[in-house]
């Protein structure tokens, strides 16, 4: 009986700090989810017909929101990442140029990273989980045209790291 | 349990982002705001002009006589260490940037408490240099009173032969208008002795931009958070110090300090000592020159002047009101001192006579550490540092939008025999479904470049070719269901190459010499491919180009 007690309790230990650290992914989620403030709203690009919330950030000096949108030109369908500053005064800034997704070139280091963890979080919920989406990147990534890699910013891949997601390699490129 | 677990992930979701929280820094000198994941940010909540930290030097400003003429008053001023900033700056040095004069006394009260009854007219000192007609001008409804209702005006207008019955009267008569109300004691009032008083903006009082903070009941005790124009971050980088240098540095070009004069990338010549920062990349390998050594041009008008026109080099993370400067250095311990440096600023109705440098200082401010985090303010996105149009147009860089410029590459005409050396569109009159350039997965959230210009051709419409030159590839490149599919290439010379990807069959075989507007294939949907479509390339020395770039010139659309 002492011995059954000695292997139920580290086994109950591992339990609870998994569903823990599941419940606690999906606190991250339902902010992620909440609807845009209106003034984040304004900082969106103007063309904007979708926005997808991908991880909030809050810090004493206000808020970093990670923003996919969408909108059409003409035929064409665009999807853009911004990151959003939402500051205390509700006046809000876009910090990502179109032609830079670098998040950590524009806000500390931990700050993009931690954005960056909500998204993939969020991936692997929408997309059936850990194994499933591995199949999926690892398809996409290595299917890809000639002279078309994939260059994911250093922060993506530090969250898909964390995530246990594996990349094939010599199927990507790290942005500087 | 499941109450348990979720105790437990609130628990763990909270140490995994951020408490920030107030206190005083051990080696800070104001209060601060302790944020995970931006380092330290002065608690603005509980920072006042008099809590601020004492001047550390004693400094003067003598005004020209040609500038204290027009103005009407002097503006020279004296300041010793050990003062601080409520004690010897006026309310008109933030007339632009606090905007400290829309604040009436019960607005200060309402932010601080005062205690009415022990305060005394003379306690507000611009009722001093008011005349009556001046009070009357800032306090309207004063002109319907009596004469006894307001007992300063009454005790100045005693001795007169005759006394007119309401404050209105009085206003009108041009000796009696001009009596100052600094004649009498205003020691023995308190301040319901001027009804309205307490409701009126500082602003609507003669010259009022004379007076001293601490010339204003509560007003050195007001938050900056609290001002009418409250201080406010100007941008959001937040930097990392790599390495604190001592001033034997020498040649820095790279720097992110100066002044609004000379902008904020002032080259540094010698005894450059300086913080080196690490990240975000936005700033990495930049240097804030320190104050202490280097000073820049600086202030605006007639009392640009003062200082010798010079002030410390530094930057304006929190607007400018004042300048935030690195100051002495210490390579051995890794850290740097900061000071803030005030200026003054003269205006009134009738003359602007601009503001002096920030030369009013040092007041110790924020220590600095390797591997701290530092806030920089606005540091313009895109560009690489805060580089000078000269430097970013070198670079490539628009320097109004931070975009990299497209300048795209000329092509010479082929010297094939059948390339003519303009490019038709290969499939007129469909639509652009996906042009050139990098795309964002929408899902994966990488970047991937597309290669070409995508055109909405329903399955089975005539591809043709874009010039004349030789079919280098007809076949499956990856697979019909990855990939180009069924793919043509053809060879125009001079290193031009055209690619028309995803076709249903082709009309051409490897070998072949085509002319320009040959058939070579159908459209359709093979390789990777979420619907029909011609996926066109024009490529050249195996580079991709934007074919929008070259179709535009060509004679067929």
């Amino acid at each position: 009986m002492r011995r059954n007690r000695t292997l139920v309790l580290p086994f109950l230990g591992i339990l609870i700090l998994l569903i823990s650290l599941i419940a606690s992914v999906s606190l991250n989620l339902a902010r992620a989810s909440d609807d845009i403030p209106a003034t984040v709203q304004t900082c969106l690009p103007p063309s904007t017909q979708n926005a997808k919330v991908w991880g909030v950030v809050d810090t004493e000096t206000g808020s970093y929101h990670l923003i996919g949108t969408t909108w059409t030109e003409g035929d064409e369908d665009v999807y853009q990442e911004v990151l959003i500053y939402l500051a205390p005064e509700e006046t809000c800034r876009s910090l990502l140029p179109e032609n830079d997704p670098v998040i950590s070139h524009y806000v500390p280091l931990q700050l993009a990273r931690e954005l960056a963890l909500q998204r993939y979080t969020r991936v692997l919920q929408e997309q059936g989980g850990r194994e499933a989406y591995q199949q999926q990147l690892t398809d996409y990534l290595t299917s890809a045209p000639e002279g078309t890699r994939s260059e994911f910013p250093p922060e993506h891949i530090w969250a898909l790291e964390q995530l246990g997601i594996e990349l094939p390699i010599d199927s990507y490129e790290v942005l500087p | 349990m499941g109450l348990l677990v979720f105790v437990f992930a609130i628990a763990l979701h909270s140490w995994l982002l951020l408490p920030a929280h107030s206190s005083t820094q051990p080696g800070s000198p104001v209060p601060v705001i302790q944020d995970q994941m931006l380092g330290i940010k002065p608690d603005w909540t509980r920072i006042t002009l008099r809590s601020l930290p004492a001047i550390v030097e004693s400094g003067s400003f003598e005004a020209p006589t040609d500038l204290i003429r027009p103005l009407g008053y002097d503006p020279s001023r004296l300041w010793q260490a050990g003062q601080t900033a409520d004690e010897y700056l006026l309310l008109g040095d933030f007339q632009d940037s606090f905007q400290l004069q829309r604040f009436s006394l019960s607005d200060i009260a309402a932010l601080v408490g005062l205690d009415w009854e022990a305060l005394r007219l003379a306690d507000l000192a611009l009722v001093g240099w008011q005349t009556i007609a001046d009070l009357v001008q800032a306090i309207p409804d004063l002109a319907d009173l009596p004469v006894p209702a307001v007992p300063p005006i009454a005790d100045l207008l005693k001795g007169q032969l005759e006394v007119p019955q309401t404050i209105a009267e009085v206003v009108q008569n041009e000796v009696l208008a001009e009596l100052s109300l600094g004649e009498v004691n205003l020691e023995q009032y308190d301040l319901s002795a001027i009804p309205g008083l307490i409701d009126a903006p500082l602003e609507t009082f003669q010259d009022w931009q004379q007076s001293v903070i601490d010339q204003i009941p509560g007003l050195a005790d007001v938050p900056f958070a609290n001002f009418p124009n409250p201080i406010v971050e100007q941008g959001v980088v937040v930097g990392m110090v790599d390495v604190v240098f001592g001033p034997a540095e020498g040649d820095r070009t790279n720097t992110i300090s100066g002044s609004y004069v000379e902008g904020f990338n002032v080259p540094c010549e010698a005894d450059c000592a300086h913080l080196e920062m690490a990240q975000p990349e936005l700033v990495e390998g930049t240097q804030w020159i320190s104050g202490k050594y280097q000073q820049v041009q600086g202030g605006r008008g007639p009392l640009a002047s003062a200082n010798g026109g010079l002030e410390p080099t530094g930057r304006h993370p929190f607007g400018n009101a004042f300048k935030v400067a690195v100051l002495e250095t210490d390579e051995v311990t890794g850290t740097a001192e900061t000071g803030l440096y005030f200026r003054m600023c003269v205006r009134n109705l009738f003359v602007d006579l601009g503001c002096t440098p920030y030369f009013i200082g040092p007041i110790p401010w924020l220590p600095i550490q390797e591997e701290g985090m530092l806030f920089l303010g606005q540091i313009k996105e895109g560009l690489a540092t805060t580089d000078s149009a000269e430097v970013a147009a070198a670079k490539g860089i628009n320097p109004e939008t931070g975009q990299a410029s497209s300048n795209p590459i000329a092509r010479a005409s082929g010297t094939s025999g059948v390339t003519i050396g303009t490019f038709i569109n290969p499939a007129p009159g469909y639509p652009i479904t996906s042009s050139f350039g990098y795309r964002t997965h929408p899902i994966h959230g990488d970047r991937r470049l597309h290669t070409g210009t995508d055109l909405g051709t329903p399955n089975g419409t005539i591809i043709r070719a874009a010039d004349g030159g030789q079919v280098t590839f007809a076949g499956i490149s990856g697979s019909l269901t990855s990939g180009y599919g069924r793919l043509v290439i053809i060879d125009h010379g001079n290193g031009a190459e055209t690619y028309y990807a995803h076709l249903q069959g082709f009309f051409v075989r490897q070998g072949d010499i085509i002319a320009l507007g040959d058939p070579v294939g159908r459209a359709n949907s093979s390789g990777s491919s979420t619907g029909p479509h011609l996926h066109f390339e024009i490529r050249q020395n195996g580079q991709p180009q934007n074919p929008m770039n070259y179709l535009s010139r060509g004679p067929v659309i």
